[in-house]
């Protein structure tokens, strides 16, 4: 009997003490995460849509507007697909004829060297100032496309291709033209 | 006893765990986070910094509270006393270096089940004090920290042509892409254990 008081005693102040010093590092370090969270996402926005000052959230965490002084110029989308091994998050955004004005790579577990280039710039600069229907790999539609797949990682660039498409396909009210 | 007969055991502790019994190349456990946070040589060494402030803190720890424990609850406790330390760890990565937490992802939190830090409370700090468990603790972090960096220098030059985030290798450098991709970790602690293992036969013949 008093083996079992011990041990549940011994294991009872050892968590009790763990869960303590746990909850001062979280009050520490609550702050710091969420302020770099929040500036990661501000970066991103700023990054792909350069020209607006404001961005205003229609649909939390998928849809914001890029207002620059009065003005409308247009919206920013952020979407996620499953990639080759893992999802890929990206952000892209549209100016007021609905021409891509950049492309972010904000998260993926793609293959480093091969489809890790997905967030290199020759990749994600091809989508610079297309249009929904020029949003195809070239390799898949050779009349309309406008995107060439890197080598070797033909999964990782259509991935990021259809997503794209798709995104802004249900933004325009047209369905998924890539589904 | 003689302050000569305790400083030499303590200097042993120490240096064990560069080259005698470096933990990825003579006990091979941890292999899992060597492998895979070695593609390039900063996750490496970051990795290697966050493994040994865990294995540190948690030899410590575990040398300290080692007669309170009874022998029958110990690995629960163990358990409790590293995933504390590794949260610690992880919570710090993310709030102070956020690009390095970023590309260690899920490889942080999982040094709580990494052997290594199990395998030292276990085989070592639960039977030795504090002194001793604190040298043992900083050897095999550093002697951990040493070989996945070079690993990591190692893939990266090849795979990737660049050191440290930086280039290299001249531009017409082709790099071998396997080298960065899990086969060429592989490869690479291969070749690395074949070279320790002529070290350990030249300069320590065992």
């Amino acid at each position: 009997m008093p083996d079992v008081v011990k041990m549940v005693g011994v294991l009872f102040i050892a968590c009790g003490l763990s869960a303590g010093s746990l909850a001062v590092v979280n009050r520490v370090t609550r702050e710091p995460i969420a302020g770099w969270e929040r500036k990661q996402k501000e970066a991103a926005l700023r990054e792909v849509f350069a020209r607006a000052d404001q961005f205003k959230e229609v649909t939390p965490g998928q849809r914001w507007e890029a207002w620059a002084g009065q003005q409308q110029e247009g919206q920013v989308f952020l979407t996620r697909v499953p990639g080759y091994s893992g999802s890929i998050e990206m952000m892209f955004g549209t100016d007021a004829d609905g021409a891509i004005t950049a492309l972010k790579v904000l998260s993926h577990t793609e293959t480093p060297g091969l489809g890790a280039k997905i967030t290199g710039e020759p990749f994600r600069n091809q989508f610079r100032g297309l249009h929904l229907e020029q949003v195809v790999l070239r390799k898949d539609d050779p009349s309309k496309g406008q995107v060439d797949a890197i080598t070797a990682a033909t999964i990782s660039s259509r991935a990021v291709t259809r997503a794209v498409a798709a995104t802004l396909a249900a933004a325009q009210g047209k369905g998924a033209a890539n589904p | 006893m003689s302050q000569d007969a305790t400083a030499a055991p303590l200097r042993r502790e120490l240096t064990k765990g560069l080259i005698r019994e470096n933990p990825i190349l003579v006990i091979m456990l941890g292999l899992c986070a060597a492998l895979a946070c070695s593609t390039s040589a900063s996750d490496a060494l970051g990795m290697g910094v966050a493994f040994s402030f865990v294995m540190l803190g948690s030899n410590l720890v575990v040398s300290m509270i080692r007669r309170a424990v009874p022998s029958q609850v110990r690995i629960p406790v163990f358990i409790i006393v590293i995933s504390t330390f590794v949260t610690i760890v992880d919570y710090s990565l993310k709030a102070y270096f956020p690009a390095l937490s970023r590309s260690l992802g899920v490889f942080v939190p999982l040094i709580v089940v990494n052997c290594i830090v199990m395998g030292r409370a276990e085989a070592f700090s639960s039977k030795n004090g504090v002194l001793a468990s604190l040298m043992d603790g900083i050897g095999m972090g550093i002697g951990f920290t040493l070989v996945i960096t070079l690993i990591g220098a190692l893939r990266e030059l090849s795979g990737n042509g660049t050191l440290f985030g930086s280039q290299v290798m001249p531009a017409a450098y082709q790099p071998f892409a396997i080298m960065v991709l899990p086969p060429g970790a592989f490869l690479l602690i291969g070749f690395l254990l074949a070279l320790h293992r002529k070290i350990m036969l030249t300069f320590y013949r065992t």
